[in-house]
């Protein structure tokens, strides 16, 4: 999991979250750190994550949400699959003679439930053809939402009509076609639920509370056998029926996954779209932070002992095609007026920042067939590179922690970003300067250090 | 994240072919002949790799940890077993301790310490299995998810850049593998 959500260096989103860089977004239109609280969240398809089998959300909504052809294991709660058995059985047109009959059952490759336990008879295919579960109690749950469905559609009846009346005390003149839309508006709330979901609702009644409760069954902790018992994962996992026996367990269709898109709350631009197909893990759209803003990661700390000063060195590396300058800022100065006005009580230590620009090669993509030479850039402060390798920086400070452990450094990152400006033929470059506050957790290291 | 720690290995432990890979010779590869290795993949010491059974083919910088087994998917027919070629992408990271036997590993794969990978699973591109879990057999992982448990079910999904994380991953793994200066073990 550290590969992919790393604990130790975490940067600070605009909404103030701590997250790592791999799961935060960058706008490129509000030049600004979007995480994913502050982004909306749009689901594009919904795929079976056995067959792969995606479809949209409103063919997703008609099948509930589960796949018609996949059915999980209501033990383990992974995919059954088809196995085949051939049976002898007299021939049909001549029962003399005996033929041989292939039949299909689901068995899971985990636990070896099989369809056989619910005894449920075998199919004549390969896939498909078995009985979907019906809940017992779908009729109720169907009046009820029919039944609720109409009341917000009463409520909202009442709530447009309110604000109609009072918008509406004046004439709305037709010179910019707005009287249409209004009586168009004022139509669709004369529109009344249709018949059939006014007749279910009329059967709806209003459930009883009792404080009778069934007594438990008089074996309960007698005659346990805690083979024929479920456990408490099989019995949630099939909140309709909730079944106390292995005897009960019945298979349901596999749930769908959702494929995501997300979008800037504030500006409304896609942040990223993928492919609708689930077998494709390209992205139509990506605009993650890993791609635009330099990644700080740690490469060496020493054993941490309060009160002496050590010297860490953290790497700094550019995502991005063009060459990046950056500055390492101390994090007091954001809490001023002029700063971002964010608090970070987590910090423990300040370091001794180096001081100048640091200056990023930009990636190259074709780095990884040849092995360049790597020179050093003259500009970069010697004393403080430790090494370059591509696009890659090796930078060193001192720290002198308070504490062994709990020992947090933060710094502000303040790095040149290059953003291309397209207007029809013309594609210009504007280099803008951007500010990160950054958040380094070294008490992962403090008892252990890595060796280089 | 912190930078991956730079790993040495004695020189005289590992064969480094023409095109990158670095085989230790503690490994065991059995059926070479039908093992292929794309280039710049890293074969640790204990690992077995039974090509005798059919054919393997592991993509461009792969790490196959210590104590990993690979070994083909089979099926049961009327008169014993066939073993299925086995493949698996590149940039596929797999960690100390588990058996592979699933029929394809797409790329950009992250497989944990002591895992189980069923014979003919198929781990679709970009996915993750958490440590200690076991994928049971002819279970599809769809990409972006992260399979964990006994058996493995879906536990979450990645993020979305795991591709290029896997890849920077791997290629740093390659990077920081380097054999040990020889001065410096004549002096120990």
């Amino acid at each position: 999991m550290e590969i992919f959500f790393p604990k130790v260096v975490n940067y600070v989103c605009t909404c103030g979250a701590r997250k790592p860089l791999d799961v935060l977004f960058y706008c490129k239109h509000c030049f600004k750190l979007r995480c994913g609280e502050c982004v909306s969240h749009e689901v594009d398809t919904h795929y079976c994550p056995n067959c792969l089998e995606f479809m949209t959300s409103p063919e997703a909504r008609v099948k509930k949400n589960v796949c018609t052809t996949c059915f999980e294991c209501p033990c383990c709660g992974i995919a059954l699959y088809s196995r085949g058995t051939s049976k002898q059985v007299p021939s049909e047109k001549d029962p003399s003679n005996m033929v041989v009959n292939k039949a299909y059952y689901l068995m899971c490759n985990s636990c070896k439930w099989s369809t056989h336990d619910q005894s449920l008879e075998d199919q004549p295919t390969q896939s498909g053809g078995w009985p979907r579960l019906e809940a017992p109690n779908q009729d109720r749950v169907h009046q009820l939402c029919e039944y609720y469905r109409i009341v917000a559609h009463q409520e909202k009846v009442e709530k447009d009509k309110k604000r109609i009346t009072q918008k509406c005390g004046y004439y709305i003149s037709d010179k910019y076609g707005v009287a249409s839309v209004a009586a168009k508006k004022y139509m669709s709330l004369q529109v009344t639920p249709r018949k059939e979901s006014q007749k279910v609702a009329a059967e709806c009644f209003a459930s009883k509370a009792s404080e009778v409760v069934d007594d438990l069954p008089s074996d309960f902790l007698e005659e346990l056998n805690i083979d024929e018992v479920t456990n408490i994962r099989m019995r949630l996992s099939n909140p309709d029926i909730q079944p106390e026996k292995m005897s009960m367990l019945k298979m349901r269709n596999l749930k769908l996954l959702t494929k995501k898109s997300q979008r800037c709350k504030e500006c409304g631009h896609s942040l990223r779209k993928s492919e609708y197909n689930p077998g494709s893990v390209k992205f139509k759209i990506q605009l993650s932070a890993y791609y635009h803003i330099p990644y700080v990661r740690v490469k060496q700390v020493p054993n941490l002992i309060a009160g002496r000063e050590v010297t860490i060195e953290l790497t700094l590396t550019n995502p991005t095609s063009h060459e990046v300058a950056v500055e390492l800022l101390p994090m007091e100065e954001a809490n001023t007026p002029s700063g971002s006005g964010l608090l970070f009580p987590e910090v423990t230590c300040s370091p001794q920042l180096p001081k100048g620009t640091l200056y990023l090669p930009a990636k190259d993509d074709t780095a990884e067939y040849d092995d360049p030479a790597d020179k050093m850039d003259d500009r970069n402060d010697k004393s403080v590179v430790t090494f370059k390798r591509l696009n890659k920086l090796g930078i060193k400070m001192q720290i002198t922690p308070k504490q062994a452990e709990n020992v947090a450094i933060g710094l502000r990152l303040k790095h040149t970003y290059t953003n291309l400006i397209i207007q029809g033929d013309k594609r210009e470059y504007e280099v803008l300067s951007l500010i990160h506050p950054v958040l380094l957790n070294l008490s992962h290291f403090a008892k252990n250090s890595i060796s280089a | 994240m912190s930078e991956l720690p730079v790993v040495t290995y004695d020189k005289q432990e590992y064969i480094e072919t023409a095109s990158g890979n670095k085989v230790s010779r503690k490994s065991v590869l059995c059926g070479a002949h039908n093992i292929i290795l794309s280039g710049k993949t890293i074969i640790q010491a204990g690992a077995i790799v039974r090509g005798d059974l059919a054919n393997v083919r592991v993509g461009r910088r792969c790490v196959i940890s210590k104590h990993v087994v690979i070994r083909p998917p089979y099926k049961k027919i009327s008169k014993g077993l066939t073993f299925f070629p086995q493949q698996i992408g590149d940039h596929v990271f797999i960690g100390e301790g588990s058996v592979i036997s699933a029929q394809s590993i797409g790329s950009y794969v992250h497989i944990g310490k002591n895992c189980v990978i069923g014979r003919k699973a198929v781990l679709r591109d970009c996915c993750m299995i958490a440590d200690n879990s076991v994928v049971s057999p002819e279970t599809t992982v769809p990409s972006y998810a992260i399979y964990a448990g006994v058996p493995a079910r879906y536990a979450g999904e990645l993020p979305g850049p795991c591709q290029d994380i896997m890849a920077d991953y791997t290629n740093s793994y390659y990077l920081n593998f380097i054999p040990q200066d020889p001065m410096t073990v004549e002096k120990k």
